[in-house]
C-alpha cells in the first residue's frame, strides 16, 4: 500500500473508529453500581441472626432502579426478603439492610456467602438490566457464641416489574449513516467527485439534525450551556459525598444556632459536586433541628433560581446554597463548611 | 495588508462579538458555536460543541443535533472556521509572530485529543478537557474570579498553567494550538477536504516560487498541499501569490 493510499484512508478510518468507539460506549452495559458488604468480617453464630448492610454506590451519571438481592448461598440465608431500593440517585449512596441467620447445624469456619443484585438503568429511551455477583466471607461460630441476635421488624416487600431492554435503534442508525458517509468520503477522494461526499454528508446533516431537533435535543444543548458547574469547567475540585461532614469544631456551633433557617440547595443532575452540597445541609439539619431544607432542581426549576439569584451574569451555577431573607449565595463547594457556618450566622 | 486579510481581521471581529453577545442580556441559545469559545464564559450564548460532546458522551446520548450541527460547519467551510471565525483562533494569529514549518505527525496530535477528551470524558464521566481548556482559561477562571465564584485553588492554577503553556507554543511557533493541539480544529479538519470552501490551485500559473509557504500561519506549502486537513483557508497564501494562482472558492470542487 503507497503511502498516498495510508493518507487517504487515515481519515475516513479516524472517523470509523470515532463511530464504533461511540457505538460501544453507548451498547455495553456497563455496570453503573458497586457494592460493598458492612462489616465486611462478619461473625455469625450457628442458628443466630446477624444484621449486615449491603452498601450500593452510584457512581454514574444515570439513576439506577429497583436494586434487589436474589440470594444464592444455602447456609447463611436472609430471615426475610430484602427489600429492593427503589432508586439510587446519580453519585448517591444507599444500602440495603440484611437480616441474616445461619442454620442450626451449619459446619463452624470461614463460609464463602454469595448472592447476586439486580437492578436496572436507562440511558435516554434504552434500558439496561444488570445482574451482579457480590460475595463475601462469614465466619461461622458455635452456637454457644453470644454474637448479636438481634430481631429487627419486617420489612415491606416491593414488587418489581420486569422492564424489557428495547433495542438501541437510534444508535445502530446513527452508526449505518455515519459509516455510509465515512465509505462516500473515501470513495469520493479516490474519484475525486467530492460533490457525492459533500451530498452524502449532507443528507446526514439534514436527517440528524432534525431527529436531532425532533428528540429536543437543542433544548437539552441550550440547558447544558445556561448552567454552569463549578466542577466541571475547573473553577474548582469536585468533591465526594463520603467527604461530607462537619468538624466537632463546627458540630458545636451549629448546636448553638438559636433561630430557625430554611435553606434552599439549588443543583442539576449531572453535577458532580452537588451531592457533596446536599449531603452538608443534611448533616448540619441532623444535628439541629432548627434548619430546614429543600433541594432544587435547576433544570426543572429555572425561574426559581432566577428569582434566587443564583444566576450570575446569564449562567446558573451549582451547587449553590441560599438562605430564606438572605440576599448572600454560597456557590461550589470549596470551604463549604466554614462559608455555611458563616451564612447560618454561627461561623467563628 | 492585503484585501482578504483586512477582510478577515472582520470577520474575526464579528466571531468574538458572537462569542461575547450574551452581553445583549439574551442568555444561552440553542446555537453550537463554529469554534473553541468555552459556553460558561459570563458572555457566551452559543454553546461549545466539544463541551457539549463530552456531556453527552457522559449523558449517553445519542448526539444527533450535535452531528447534525457539526457536519453542517464542516460542509460549510471546514477549518475555514478556525481561519475566519474563531476567536480563540484570532488570538492565535495575533501571536504568529514565527511562521515555522508544520510538523505533519504531530499536526495529527489534535486528532489525540479529540480521540482523548472523548475517551476521558467516557471513563470519568465528567468533562476533563473542560479542566484543561485554554480557551475555558481566559473565557471562564478569570472572568469568574472577578465575579466571586472562582478562587486561586488547584483547577485555577492548573487552568494558567495550560493557558501559560499553549501562549508560549502560540509565540515560538504561529498557530500553535490550531496546528497541533486543537480537538475543535480536529473535528472539522475530518470535513475540510469536502468543505465547500476551499482553495484552488491553478498550476499553470504557479512557479512554485513559494510565496505563499514564507506566509502560510499553518506552515503548509499551499502550491504543493492547497487540500491539507491542517488548512485553514484563511487566504494569506492568496494574498501572497504575485500571479493570482491561489484563489479561495466556495461550492463544489471541480477535479484537480
Amino acid at each position: 500500500m503507497s503511502a498516498r493510499a495510508v493518507r487517504s484512508l487515515a481519515l475516513p478510518a479516524a472517523l470509523v473508529v470515532l463511530v464504533v468507539l461511540s457505538l460501544c460506549a453507548a451498547a455495553a452495559q456497563e455496570p453503573i453500581l458497586t457494592f460493598s458488604v458492612d462489616p465486611d468480617h462478619a461473625t455469625i453464630a450457628a442458628g443466630g441472626r446477624l444484621e449486615v448492610r449491603i452498601v450500593v454506590e452510584n457512581r454514574s451519571t444515570f439513576e439506577a432502579d429497583d436494586v434487589e438481592i436474589v440470594w444464592g448461598d444455602a447456609a447463611v440465608v436472609p430471615a426475610e426478603e430484602p427489600a429492593p431500593i427503589e432508586r439510587v440517585d446519580p453519585f448517591a449512596t444507599d444500602a440495603i439492610r440484611l437480616v441474616l441467620e445461619a442454620s442450626p447445624d451449619a459446619a463452624e469456619g470461614e463460609r464463602p456467602v454469595a448472592f447476586e443484585v439486580v437492578y436496572s438503568y436507562c440511558v435516554g429511551d434504552v434500558c439496561y438490566q444488570i445482574v451482579e455477583a457480590v460475595d463475601f466471607a462469614i465466619a461461622v461460630v458455635p452456637p454457644t457464641d453470644p454474637t448479636v441476635v438481634e430481631e429487627v421488624p419486617p420489612t415491606d416487600v416491593v414488587e418489581v416489574p420486569e422492564r424489557a431492554t428495547p433495542f438501541p435503534w437510534p444508535w445502530v442508525g446513527l452508526g449505518v449513516a455515519l459509516i455510509a458517509a465515512g465509505c462516500a468520503l473515501l470513495a469520493g477522494r479516490r474519484t475525486g467527485r467530492r460533490g457525492v461526499a459533500a451530498a452524502a454528508l449532507g443528507l446526514v446533516l439534514a436527517g440528524a439534525l432534525a431527529y436531532g431537533v425532533a428528540r429536543n435535543q437543542h433544548e437539552q444543548a441550550q440547558g447544558i450551556g445556561a448552567v454552569l458547574c463549578t466542577s466541571c469547567v475547573g473553577i474548582e475540585e469536585a468533591r465526594s459525598v463520603h467527604e461530607a461532614r462537619f468538624s466537632p469544631a463546627g458540630v458545636d456551633a451549629l448546636r448553638a444556632l438559636d433561630v430557625d433557617v430554611e435553606l434552599t440547595v439549588f443543583y442539576a443532575e449531572w453535577c458532580h459536586s452537588c451531592p457533596y452540597a446536599e449531603a452538608m445541609v443534611e448533616r448540619a439539619a441532623e444535628v439541629t433541628d432548627r434548619i430546614a431544607y429543600t433541594f432544587v432542581d435547576v433544570e426543572v426549576d429555572p425561574a426559581l433560581a432566577a428569582e434566587r439569584g443564583v444566576i450570575r451574569s446569564g449562567r446558573t451555577v451549582v451547587p449553590a446554597i441560599v438562605r430564606a431573607g438572605a440576599d448572600e449565595v454560597l456557590f461550589g463547594v470549596e470551604d463549604l463548611e466554614r462559608r455555611l457556618l458563616e451564612l447560618l450566622g454561627v461561623g467563628r | 495588508m492585503r484585501r482578504l486579510t483586512i477582510v478577515r481581521r472582520g470577520t474575526q471581529g464579528l466571531g468574538l462579538l458572537f462569542g461575547l453577545f450574551g452581553i445583549t442580556g439574551i442568555g444561552m441559545t440553542h446555537i453550537l458555536f463554529p469554534g473553541l469559545h468555552c459556553y460558561a464564559c459570563p458572555l457566551a450564548a452559543t454553546v461549545c460543541p466539544i463541551g457539549l460532546m463530552q456531556n453527552l458522551i457522559v449523558f449517553g446520548t445519542p448526539p444527533y443535533f450535535w452531528l447534525g450541527t457539526i457536519v453542517a460547519y464542516g460542509l460549510l467551510a471546514g477549518r475555514g472556521f478556525c481561519g475566519w471565525f474563531c476567536p480563540f483562533g484570532t488570538l492565535n494569529d495575533l501571536l504568529s509572530f514565527r511562521k515555522v514549518r508544520i510538523s505533519k505527525s504531530l499536526s495529527l496530535g489534535k486528532f489525540a485529543v479529540l480521540l482523548a477528551t472523548i475517551g476521558a470524558a467516557w471513563y470519568f464521566t465528567d468533562t476533563i478537557f473542560c479542566k484543561l481548556c485554554p480557551a475555558a482559561s481566559i473565557e471562564a477562571s478569570v472572568p469568574y474570579l472577578f465575579l466571586g465564584v472562582a478562587k486561586v485553588n488547584t483547577p485555577f492554577l492548573i487552568h494558567m498553567g495550560t493557558l501559560a503553556g499553549t501562549l508560549v507554543g502560540m509565540v515560538l511557533v504561529s498557530r500553535f494550538w490550531c496546528r497541533y493541539l486543537c480537538p475543535m480544529g480536529g473535528l472539522l479538519a475530518l470535513f475540510n477536504r469536502v468543505s465547500f470552501l476551499h482553495l484552488h490551485l491553478d498550476a499553470d500559473r504557479c512557479t512554485g516560487c513559494g510565496a505563499c509557504a514564507a506566509r502560510c500561519p499553518m506552515g503548509l506549502e499551499p502550491h504543493v498541499e492547497h487540500d491539507d486537513h491542517n488548512c485553514i483557508k484563511c487566504g494569506e497564501c492568496v494574498d501572497a501569490c504575485h500571479l493570482d494562482a491561489l484563489s479561495l472558492r466556495y461550492g463544489f470542487r471541480r477535479r484537480a
